[in-house]
């Protein structure tokens, strides 16, 4: 008798033992893959002015005029305009802070750009990539550029256009992405705008 | 002489029949107080087959039995069971004399408990619902522990649900089709007239049913087996009742083979433990047997059990905070009462008619023909293009302000500008100045120019018309085989719809969904546009229709060492819907029948009982069940449409435990280790939820909708460990241990019905959102930890004294399955539709956001005492009761609200510290008493 008891003390205590690694320990969170790169303009947004969306650069070129924060119907974006800049060429380069190719393959980088009144081919909005940007001298770096479906002059105004998928599992180390519109704020069929939105880039599975 | 010659022989003969089966004992039962006699009293021999039931003078008498010690059990319900040691010689029947049994007045505990298994938690098929109600005449210590001490706290039995037990009256199995859950307010308050009841533990065999992994509770209602007399008893409770009266009177069987039992009680309160619930509840009982001959007996039992009452909600702790723990958000000030928009009628009537066939001494045969019918209705406030009246609405509330974030700029924080915190602390004058239900608001607002209601009060009916027939077949095959085999056949027809019960001072209601356009906002295509009035059938109207039939047959070997069983069941369901509405986001698939769905299933069980000596015991059993999925889950969107889940299969239920058990004169101590897995069960439930679709027309994605969760893999696996030990020969003390890990095996899959979705070309709008991560996380519903030690003196003079504390501890929060999706962490204004995700969203803070709340672990002390008096041949009684004698404040469970489904929201929703869509929980009652005086002539 004494020793079954031993025995049901024992088996008592070797389920509690056993226990002792607790279910917890198998709890994961939802699977997703982190975004390599983001940007919506929405932190800090103010609308109708000076872009300074953190880590960004906003390089007039030429001119006065620089890229923009707008927002529209609670959606933050970035808009760059030779309308009424009474300069006779405008460029404007938005380059966006460095992005690590290295620690992951297979990235694709995609952004939504509309215009509004532009009528001419030659008041252009470029997509550009660095991969030796310095941090500073945006002239100096040597600019490739990315093919990206783009609005055109008949496009609807502010209608968003996707980018479409590019591919950027090519390049390596840190990259700029810039996006350069020319423009002028005295041909007036020159003087049309350009927004970019949703920029993203991720790795494609 | 000749005479002489004829009574030697007879005399003889008596003595011939002594010699024959000269090994055993004999003796006679009576009540301590009255010392009469005691009829259908029962004997048995432990470790035996050997059982005996007194007769009319109290009287026993076991002939065969192996010499040495033995031990004889003697019970009957409401006394104290006895265990007797017999030294029995061979040859020698042992006179025991007159052995004195002792009424057990702690039965009068279980009365204390009904106010348990009402609970609001059991309301929405929450699955909350804990298995007090199974437990109540149990004699288990561990099973008087989980009930009278741990039920309050809402312990559940191996973390098991209800529908894992089998609740039946005379053999007829009362859990419902729908849910699998029995609907204890059926024959609530009619606590004397079920006290007739047998128990068996986990998957341990039933003579009357296969049963589930948790046990079996048949309610006895046989006239003829309540002890004649009659009883009134009167009863007050600060709990969800104020007060209680219940009579009852049994005629005993008279000479012309009649019997019969009749009950009645009352339970009502203003005013419940939290605020607005009133209660109003009505039981009548009757039982009539006629014997008619040796071998048949009819008994006709009818139940009739109307129960009412007010619910309460389950709060925030921001709202909590505020009001209070006994805050409710669902009555409001009318007239000068307080009136609650949430009530829970009951009302279904049985009417069982019994036949009990003794075939031969070794076989009887129990047949049945049940009808039961009635309605249950849950009522609620709908607002038709109107605000929500609620006044706990996250609109109403300070946090809706102080949670806030720019709408453009979602990192930035403005719940703290001093124009939201100026609102916040406006809302908060607000909601106290306003914290109820303005029923007046209502009644003005329904002032309207062409007299349509924008407020109604209506119901959520289900009228249920089901038929039982049942039959069960017991026989002794052997001296030491005994079969059980039954059948049941069910058929149920279940009316459900919405009922109007008040227009609030409107003319009629326009029965339109407003939330939708053109003919899409039509309840009923076939009867467009319809006013309705009160107590009228609106919005949605359908039946379901089920057939089902059970069979099994039970094997039970008894030897010496070594009793086991076997038990095997077959079951085929039959399902189908039949939409009495042609509902407008449905027109194709939600008027007329629908599929017919047929499931076959089955279940093996057995086990073993290995004694060690006399008094220690080994049991195992084992249970593998496969389960025919329940209305409830088959029919995801019942109220609009025709449409199943696909491909649902129902549960498969494997089940094991081993068990020591000890029974000597002063120690009785039993030490279980179980393991319960379920694979493949499913769970629905209804809510709005906002960011989980793609934003369409800038509604951010939100939309009501339906949840459904298959393939649900749960594990209870734990020990449970129950002693009592008889001190002195008064006092006694009790102690009881839990100890369990309930858990999620697996990743289920995650379905959502999104109604905005359907149309002519999208008849079953289903999204699938993959499987949730909730492997790992606990199952809600109950401490899965808890302990208790009692004291119990019993004094010779009819009185005694209990107390007991309980620790009670490792409770959960109910996770959502959707929040667990990866859907979590998919932005839904990511314009791509290539499942991006939030840009600032990390694995780390997931994993905060995520992790499940556990409720704080607290200790509950209880004080019981009683005493009964012996006047004139009546006996007069009392017991109380107080219940968590330091009024400790704790939460018994709760849920996450779905509205935040992703991590932007939940995470800003978080970071703000008053967050608008934090859980809701329920809280147990704090002290409260229970007083019982009762007469029994």
């Amino acid at each position: 008798m004494k020793i079954n008891k031993i025995f049901f003390i024992l088996g008592f205590v070797s389920i509690l033992s056993l226990t002792g690694c607790s279910p917890e320990d198998d709890q994961k969170t939802p699977d997703f893959v982190p975004l390599v790169f983001s940007e919506d303009f929405s932190i800090g947004a103010v609308d109708d002015t000076i872009l300074d969306t953190q880590g960004w650069i906003n390089f007039n070129e030429v001119g006065n005029a620089k890229w923009k924060e707008q927002v529209f119907s609670n959606n933050p974006y970035a808009e760059f305009s030779s309308f009424q800049s009474g300069d006779a060429v405008n460029i404007g380069w938005l380059v966006s802070p460095s992005i690590n190719l290295d620690t992951q393959e297979n990235e694709r980088f995609v952004f939504r750009a509309s215009q509004s009144f532009v009528t001419s081919s030659s008041n252009s909005l470029e997509v550009l990539i660095s991969t030796d940007f310095d941090g500073t001298n945006v002239t100096t770096a040597t600019w490739e550029p990315l093919e990206a479906t783009l609005p055109t002059t008949s496009s609807a105004y502010f209608a968003f256009i996707k980018s479409g998928e590019i591919d950027l599992s090519g390049y390596t180390g840190n990259v700029n992405i810039a996006f350069k519109v020319r423009g002028s704020g005295t041909n007036t069929t020159l003087d049309g705008s350009y927004q970019v939105d949703d920029i993203r880039v991720f790795i494609k599975q | 002489m000749k005479k002489l010659v004829i009574s030697i022989l007879f005399v003889m003969n008596v003595a011939v029949v002594f010699a024959q089966s000269g090994t055993g004992f004999t003796g006679k039962v009576v009540d301590s107080k009255t010392q009469k006699p005691l009829q259908n009293v029962i004997t048995s021999i432990q470790n035996t087959n050997q059982t005996q039931i007194t007769d009319a003078l109290g009287s026993f008498t076991f002939k065969d039995v192996p010499a040495g010690e033995q031990l004889l059990q003697i019970k009957s319900s409401g006394y104290k069971n006895q265990l007797i040691k017999v030294e029995v010689e061979e040859g020698k029947i042992l006179d025991l004399g007159v052995v004195v049994f002792e009424e057990d007045i702690t039965e009068e505990q279980q009365l204390s408990l009904i106010t348990i298994t009402e609970n609001d938690l059991g309301d929405d098929n929450s699955g909350s619902d804990n298995t007090a109600g199974l437990l109540q005449a149990s004699r288990d210590a561990f099973q008087q522990s989980a009930a009278f001490n741990w039920g309050q706290a809402r312990f559940r039995i191996r973390g098991l649900d209800n529908e894992n037990a089998t609740t039946m009256i005379n053999g007829v199995v009362m859990n419902k089709i729908y849910d699998g859950r029995p609907q204890w307010s059926n024959w609530g308050g009619l606590n004397d007239a079920t006290r007739n009841q047998e128990f068996t533990m986990g998957s341990a065999p039933s003579d009357y049913t296969f049963g589930g992994i948790l046990g079996t509770q048949e309610i006895n209602t046989r006239a003829s087996i309540y002890r004649p007399g009659s009883r009134v008893s009167f009863s007050g409770t600060n709990t969800n009742y104020s007060w209680r009266t219940m009579g009852t009177h049994a005629s005993g069987m008279d000479k012309d083979g009649w019997a019969f039992v009749i009950s009645a009680s009352r339970r009502w309160a203003q005013e419940g433990y939290f605020e607005g619930t009133d209660y109003s509840a009505n039981s009548f009982f009757a039982s009539v047997e006629k014997k008619i001959n040796d071998k048949h007996s009819l008994n006709f039992t009818s139940i009739y059990a109307e129960n009412s009452r007010g619910k309460s909600s389950p709060n925030t702790d921001e709202v909590t905070k505020l009001a209070g723990v006994k805050y409710n958000s669902y009555w409001g000030w009318q007239d000068g009462k307080k009136r609650n928009s949430r009530d829970k009628d009951v009302e279904e009537p049985i009417l069982m008619l019994n036949h009990f066939w003794k075939i031969s001494d070794k076989t009887n045969l129990n047949t049945s023909i049940t009808h039961q019918f009635g309605k249950i209705g849950n009522s609620r406030i709908d607002n038709q293009g109107a605000d929500n009246p609620d006044p706990t609405y996250y609109r109403n509330l300070p946090s809706f302000y102080t949670s806030q974030y720019d709408l453009v700029d979602y990192t930035n924080f403005i719940g703290n500008s001093p124009e939201n915190i100026a609102n916040g602390i406006a809302a908060r004058e607000s909601f106290l100045a306003n914290r109820q239900i303005n029923w007046n608001t209502l009644y003005q607002a329904n002032q309207t120019s062409d007299g349509h209601s924008a407020y109604i009060l209506y119901e959520d009916r289900t009228d249920d018309k089901i038929w039982t027939a049942n039959s069960v077949l017991n026989s002794q095959l052997a001296d030491n085989i005994v079969m059980n085999a039954g059948a049941t056949f069910r058929k149920l027809k279940s009316n459900n719809f919405a009922n109007m019960l008040d227009l609030l001072g409107g003319q009629y209601y326009n029965d339109v969904d407003n939330f939708q356009s053109g003919s899409e906002q039509q309840a009923d295509l076939n009867n467009p546009n319809r006013q309705v009035g009160v107590g009228e059938k609106f919005a949605y109207n359908y039946n379901l229709l089920a057939t089902t039939i059970d069979a099994f047959t039970q094997f039970k070997f008894s030897y010496n060492k070594y009793d086991f069983y076997l038990a095997q069941t077959f079951n085929r369901t039959q399902y189908q819907r039949e939409g009495l509405y042609r509902n407008g986001l449905y027109p194709t698939n939600s008027f007329g029948k629908g599929a017919k769905y047929i499931y076959e299933n089955f279940g093996f069980k057995g086990g073993l009982t290995y004694k060690i000596s006399g008094r220690q015991f080994l049991n195992f059993n084992t249970a593998y069940i496969t389960k025919a999925p329940t209305l409830r889950n088959v029919y995801p969107n019942a109220r609009l449409n025709n449409n199943s889940i696909e491909g649902l299969t129902g549960e498969k239920i494997t089940s094991m435990d081993a068990s020591y058990i000890i029974r000597t004169p002063k120690l009785k101590s039993r030490l279980t280790a179980y393991y319960a897995n379920t694979k493949n069960a499913t769970e629905t439930s209804f809510f709005y939820g906002e960011g989980i679709f793609e934003d369409v027309d800038n509604d951010g994605g939100d939309a009501f909708v339906a949840e459904t969760v298959t393939n649900i893999e749960k594990q209870n696996i734990g020990a449970e460990l129950g002693i009592e030990y008889q001190i002195t020969s008064t006092i006694k003390v009790i102690a009881s241990g839990a100890y369990g890990e309930y858990t999620y095996k697996n990743n289920p899959t995650v379905s959502l019905n999104n109604d905005n979705l359907a149309s002519p070309t999208n008849t079953n709008p289903v999204t699938d959102f993959g499987t949730a991560k909730l492997k790992g996380y606990r199952l809600a519903g109950g401490p899965q930890t808890a302990a208790s030690l009692g004291l119990e003196y019993r004094d010779p003079a009819f009185w005694w004294i209990g107390a007991n504390a309980n620790y009670l501890a490792n409770n959960y929060l109910d996770s959502s399955a959707l929040l667990r999706t990866d859907n979590f962490f998919r932005n839904p204004q990511d314009p791509y539709n290539i499942n991006l995700p939030f840009p600032e969203a990390t694995d780390e803070r997931a994993r905060e956001l995520l992790k499940q709340e556990r409720f704080a672990d607290f200790t509950l002390v209880n004080l019981t005492g009683g005493k009964s008096w012996r006047i004139d041949g009546k006996t007069f009684g009392f017991f109380a009761s107080v219940n968590n004698v330091f009024d400790v404040i704790y939460k018994t469970g709760g849920f996450e609200q779905t509205r935040n489904a992703n991590f932007r929201e939940v995470n800003q929703d978080v970071s703000s510290g008053t967050p608008a869509f934090a859980p809701k929980y329920f809280y147990g009652y704090g002290r409260t008493y229970f007083v019982n005086f009762y007469i029994n002539f």
